[in-house]
C-alpha cells in the first residue's frame, strides 16, 4: 500500500449512470454516506470541471464552503474528481476532533479524490475509488481507509437491494 | 498492436463472428456442439476455431477425451474501449485524457506484500462463515470464465487439508501443503493458498512457464475476519498475505478479490451472485 494514496475496487450491480447517480445525488447520498455523529452528507454541486461543491450536514445544519473545494474532472459516467472539503473548526468540533487532532489534520496538503467506472457485462459496474495526496504519516489517510470501505459497501447495499445498510 | 490486428481479423469473418455468438449464448461447446448448424464441414470449423484462439477470443480446456471451447470477451472490450468509446468524445477531450493518464505517477505496489480488503455486508456472521466454505455458495459467485464455479472440499478443521474443485472442467487441485491453518466459527478463518498445478494453470489460460515462476514463489496465505459491526452488519476483512516483494502471484489476487467479495456481498444481501462480466 502507498503510504499517501488509498484505492479501493468493488463491483456493484448497476449500471454506470446510477453508480454516478449514488455517488452525487443527494436524495441517494444522504442515505447512505453517514458520518456516525453527523450524520447524512450531500455535496451541492454542478458538478462540472472546475464548479465548486460544498459539503452540507443537514441533520446538524453544517456547510463547508470552500473555493478550493472544486471538480477537478467530471465524464458522467466515467470518471468524476474533486478535491477534498476543508476541514474547518465547525466540521472538527462536530465530527468531534480534539483542537490538537484537527489542527494535525489541517496541516496537510489537500487531498483529491477520483473515482473511475467501467461498465463489466450486463448492468455490472466496477467503481474504483483513488483518494490520494496525502503527506506521508499523516493521520487523514489512516482515517480516510478506514471510512472508505464502509460508504462504498453503504452504497452497493444500497442500489442492490433499495434500503441502505443498517 | 500486433495482437489488436489479430482480434480485428479474427472478427472480419462472418462464420467466426457466429461462432463468437453461439459461445456468448451458450459456453463450452465441443467442436461438435460448434459444427451443429454453421453449414461447414468439421474442418472448416476447426480452422475458424484455431484463428479464434490464435487471437485469443477462444480458450479451451480439456474435459476427459472432450475439448470444449470458451468465449474470451476481453478482447473485444478492448476494441470497444479503444475505438469505440475513445471517439464517442470530443478530441480535445481525449487529448485531455490522455494528458491526465501521461502526468498520473501510477501507485507502486511493487513492494507490497499482502493484499487486505475490508467490506461490509448485511448477514449475520453464520452466514457469511457459510458464504466462503458452502460449495452451494462458493460455487455461485466464486467463479471464473472458463473453469467455472470454485469448491472446497474440506472438513474445515484446523490442520486439515483441502482440496479445489472445479466442476465445470472436471478439474480437482490437490496437495497436503493446501491446509486450514485457523477455523473458529463464525469469526476466523485461515489457509494457505492453493498449488498452481499444471492443470490448474492449463484450465485458467495460464502457459506452463507462467504457472512454474508462481510455483517458484513462496505458498502464500489468506485469512478472513468475520466482525460484528452492529445492526446485524458483519465487517469482512480479507488478508490474503505471505507474498515475497514483487510477487507476480499477488498482482494476479489483488485483481482478483474484490470481484469476488463483491459478488459474494451481492448474493448474501440479494440472494443472487453478480452476473459474470
Amino acid at each position: 500500500m502507498d503510504d499517501t494514496s488509498f484505492t479501493y475496487t468493488t463491483y456493484v450491480a448497476a449500471v454506470p449512470d446510477r453508480v454516478w447517480q449514488g455517488l452525487t445525488d443527494p436524495d441517494l447520498t444522504r442515505r447512505f454516506w453517514r458520518h456516525r455523529t453527523m450524520g447524512g452528507k450531500s455535496f451541492p454541486s454542478e458538478w462540472k470541471k472546475g464548479s465548486r461543491w460544498d459539503l452540507v450536514h443537514e441533520d446538524v445544519g453544517l456547510v463547508v464552503s470552500d473555493p478550493e473545494q472544486v471538480i477537478l474532472e467530471a465524464d458522467p459516467p466515467r470518471r468524476l474528481s474533486y478535491t477534498w472539503h476543508t476541514f474547518t473548526p465547525e466540521w472538527a468540533a462536530l465530527a468531534g476532533l480534539s483542537e490538537e487532532t484537527a489542527a494535525a489534520w489541517c496541516a496537510g496538503p489537500r487531498s483529491k479524490v477520483a473515482y473511475e467506472l467501467e461498465e463489466r457485462g450486463r448492468s455490472v459496474t466496477r467503481l474504483t475509488v483513488t483518494h490520494d495526496g496525502f503527506a506521508p504519516g499523516g493521520p487523514v489517510l489512516p482515517a480516510i481507509s478506514e471510512g472508505w470501505p464502509a460508504v462504498l459497501s453503504g452504497l452497493k447495499t444500497l442500489l442492490e437491494t433499495g434500503a441502505p445498510l443498517p | 498492436m500486433q495482437e489488436m490486428d489479430a482480434v480485428f481479423r479474427a472478427l472480419s469473418d462472418p462464420a467466426r463472428r457466429r461462432l463468437l455468438d453461439r459461445l456468448n449464448e451458450r459456453n463450452g461447446l465441443t467442436l461438435g456442439e460448434l459444427c451443429a448448424g454453421m453449414g461447414m464441414t468439421r474442418q472448416s470449423v476447426s480452422k475458424h476455431l484455431d484463428v479464434l484462439e490464435e487471437a485469443q477470443l477462444v480458450a479451451t480446456s480439456r474435459r476427459g477425451r472432450q475439448k470444449l471451447h470458451y468465449l474470451n470477451a476481453a478482447p473485444i472490450n478492448d476494441i470497444a474501449d479503444r475505438w469505440i468509446h475513445h471517439y464517442d468524445r470530443s478530441r480535445a477531450q481525449a487529448l485531455a485524457d490522455l494528458k491526465t493518464a501521461l502526468e498520473a505517477t501510477p501507485m507502486d505496489h511493487s513492494d507490497d506484500t499482502a493484499f487486505v480488503y475490508t467490506t461490509y455486508i448485511n448477514a449475520a456472521p453464520e452466514r457469511v462463515w457459510q458464504g466462503l466454505t458452502d460449495p452451494a455458495f462458493t460455487e455461485r459467485y466464486w467463479r471464473h470464465p472458463v473453469s467455472g464455479g470454485v469448491a472446497y472440499r474440506t472438513d474445515w478443521e484446523k490442520g486439515s487439508t483441502y482440496d479445489v474443485v472445479y466442476d465445470q472442467v472436471g478439474l480437482v487441485v490437490h496437495d497436503a501443503e493446501q491446509v486450514i491453518l485457523e477455523s473458529d466459527p463464525f469469526r476466523r478463518l485461515a489457509y494457505t493458498w492453493h498449488t498452481f498445478t499444471p492443470e490448474w494453470a492449463a484450465a485458467h489460460g495460464f502457459d506452463e512457464a507462467t504457472a512454474a515462476a508462481w510455483r517458484a514463489e513462496p505458498r502464500s496465505k489468506v485469512a478472513f475476519d468475520i466482525e460484528e459491526a452492529g445492526e446485524g452488519v458483519v465487517k469482512l476483512t480479507v488478508v490474503h498475505d505471505g507474498f515475497a516483494p514483487k510477487s507476480a502471484v499477488l498482482d494476479g489476487v489483488r485483481g482478483g478479490w474484490p470481484a469476488v467479495i463483491a459478488s459474494l456481498k451481492t448474493l448474501l444481501e440479494t440472494g443472487a451472485a453478480l452476473p459474470s462480466g
